[in-house]
């Protein structure tokens, strides 16, 4: 889970994200930025995320993101 | 049927006494009825092509869903066949619906174009352009794309298909839909309750002043100042202006009223707009303006585009061309630019509004490269962003942006839309607002009307100013006495009928999209 803050914070500085709910909902983690994310996460764990799991759900908190991380590693 | 009419209101009236009179199992058929009749009111042959898009929709979302269904997840070789015959269904459904549109709203435009070139004369024809064919074809779209990623099941019924496919609120010019957010609020009981109804008239009572009275008056000046630009050069600056007050009141003033409607059925559509002109950059407006054609555009052309196969190959050779943080964002502004192709294709079959769309896709593109160096720019000039200077700035410039891109959308060539973009910048001369006739009731009656205009545009900027602040003027109407209710609809009421202009309203802008 610390890499994903770490690119996390890379790409949207100024933001604290450790525990915080609500990325997508509340704006902090918008089209652009997930894509990046996603192009990201794909290099960094050996995935290939599919866009039918582009969905606010697996992108709203860190924990959401490293269950799908995981759900592609399993 | 127009839905500013005392037709549609009857029909409203009519339509909500069965609902909640009779018994709670007949809420579904009352809806479908509404619905039909709603749709016949247009004519009888849009519901041919209403009803092959429910059939095409219906038949592929259920015949994916059998197959996913039908396949183990261990069993990887059948379920590998089984996603391929899905993605062929998908691709066949998606091509039928999409083809009837395709046609019906672009072969004209398309040999018009040929025709230009000089290589072929053929015919313009004369289609029939169903009411809503847009909406509900992205709709079906969208349901079948969630079915095939499995974010929804295939649903088992005909009827409520249909009942999610032709709901009439968001038939005259949207909010699209998604199956997993209306389809259950659709299909389930609904109690009749006070404050749905109180929402509904007061949403639909606030519409209707955006459309009669803002947007209405607003049309009757800016149509006059974009026929003549020579003659109203000294208010060309104006006339933009007004164009943006005419398309915001009649847009989201028809969507107010589709919503209110909804609503009075226990039904709660998604938003189309969430204060627009407050937005701090093009994306930001974008995510406010005409949400759900936004949402439906990221989510199902976006997305997959940016993920598919040649666009990650693009990324990765882009990566080591241009660097890490670079590189990735490639894709992604190609994809952006497509995206905007097409919200310009959808606005219309014209070069004009291809070029509107594409100037939104180049800003927005330009702002995904800028954004780092952006920031450290910011840092080096120690502007602090968080200011409300700053804020008021990207809030001006933002709108300048957009009001830009409007010269182009409102007239019917680019010399015209460069000479009023000249005249706004050259020329400055408000007393000739005085010779600009009022529609029916004339020049004379301009002072008036600017009056009434201005006090509208002013009482709308207050309202989404506090709504902004985070204001919810339903709750605080609704904690009031009845009697200051009654007369805040009232109120509503009698601007939108006695201080509209007398001249027939020009309908609803997105309508027929």
């Amino acid at each position: 889970m610390d890499k994903i803050i770490e690119i996390l914070e890379d790409l949207v500085p100024d933001e604290e994200f450790a525990g915080r709910t609500g990325l997508v909902d509340d704006g902090v983690l918008q089209s652009i930025v997930i894509l990046n994310l996603i192009s990201e996460l794909d290099d960094e764990f050996e995935i290939d995320i599919s866009v039918g799991d582009v969905v606010p759900e697996n992108f709203d908190s860190v924990e959401a993101i490293w269950a799908l991380v995981q759900k592609y590693q399993g | 049927m127009p839905i500013i009419s005392n037709a549609f209101f009857l029909f409203i009236l009519a339509g909500l006494l069965l609902y909640y009179l009779l018994p709670r199992k007949a809420q579904m058929p009352v809806l479908l009825v509404m619905n039909l009749l709603f749709y016949l009111s247009y004519g009888v042959r849009a519901l041919g092509f209403l009803l092959f898009s429910i059939c095409v929709t219906y038949a592929a979302g259920k015949w994916i869903g059998k197959l996913q269904s039908g396949v183990s997840r261990e069993d990887r070789d059948a379920a590998e066949i089984a996603n391929r015959k899905c993605r062929r269904i998908l691709i066949l459904a998606m091509l039928l619906n999409f083809g009837v549109l395709g046609v019906l709203k672009y072969t004209n435009f398309v040999f018009g174009n040929l025709n230009a070139l000089g290589l072929f004369s053929l015919p313009h024809l004369d289609f029939l352009l169903p009411l809503g064919i847009s909406y509900y074809t992205f709709q079906s779209v969208g349901y079948l794309l969630d079915v095939y990623w499995k974010r929804i099941p295939a649903e088992e019924s005909f009827l409520r298909l249909a009942l999610f496919v032709s709901f009439f609120p968001y038939m005259v010019q949207g909010p699209i839909s998604r199956y997993g957010t209306l389809a259950h609020q659709l299909y389930g009981p609904h109690d009749f309750r006070w404050n749905h109804i109180r929402y509904g008239v007061l949403r639909i009572l606030w519409g209707l002043f955006k459309k009669m009275v803002l947007a209405d008056w607003a049309a009757v000046y800016a149509d006059q100042i974009f026929a003549r630009p020579d003659q109203y050069a000294g208010i060309a600056g104006f006339g933009v202006l007004l164009y943006t007050v005419e398309l915001y009141g009649n847009f989201s003033g028809g969507i107010d009223i589709m919503i209110g409607t909804a609503r009075m059925f226990g039904i709660t559509m998604d938003e189309n707009f969430k204060r627009p002109f407050f937005s701090v950059s093009v994306t930001d407006f974008w995510r406010r303006w005409h949400i759900t054609l936004g949402t439906w555009m990221k989510d199902y052309v976006m997305y997959p585009l940016t993920m598919s196969g040649a666009m990650k190959k693009l990324g990765k050779k882009s990566k080591k061309v241009f660097g890490k943080k670079t590189g990735r964002n490639v894709p992604i502004a190609l994809s952006n630019l497509i995206v905007f192709f097409l919200v310009g294709v959808w606005h219309g079959p014209t070069w004009g509004n291809i070029g509107w769309g594409l100037y939104n896709g180049v800003i927005i593109a330009f702002s995904i490269f800028a954004e780092n160096r952006y920031r450290q720019l910011k840092k080096t000039l120690h502007i602090n962003d968080k200011s409300r200077g700053w804020h008021v700035f990207m809030v001006l410039r933002t709108f300048a942006l957009m009001n830009l891109s409007w010269y182009f959308d409102c007239v019917d060539s680019l010399q015209t839309a460069l000479k009023m973009i000249r005249y706004s910048v050259t020329q400055f001369d408000p007393s000739v607002f005085l010779t600009v006739s009022a529609g029916k009731q004339g020049a004379a009656y301009t002072p008036v009307a600017l009056v009434i205009l201005l006090t509208g545009c002013v009482c709308l900027f207050a309202v989404s100013f506090l709504q902004e602040k985070g204001v919810d003027f339903h709750r605080v109407i609704a904690r009031q006495p009845v009697m200051i209710q009654v007369t805040v609809c009232f109120v509503l009421l009698m601007a939108a009928l006695m201080l509209g202009p007398m001249s027939a309203g020009r309908g609803f802008i997105y309508a027929q999209f």
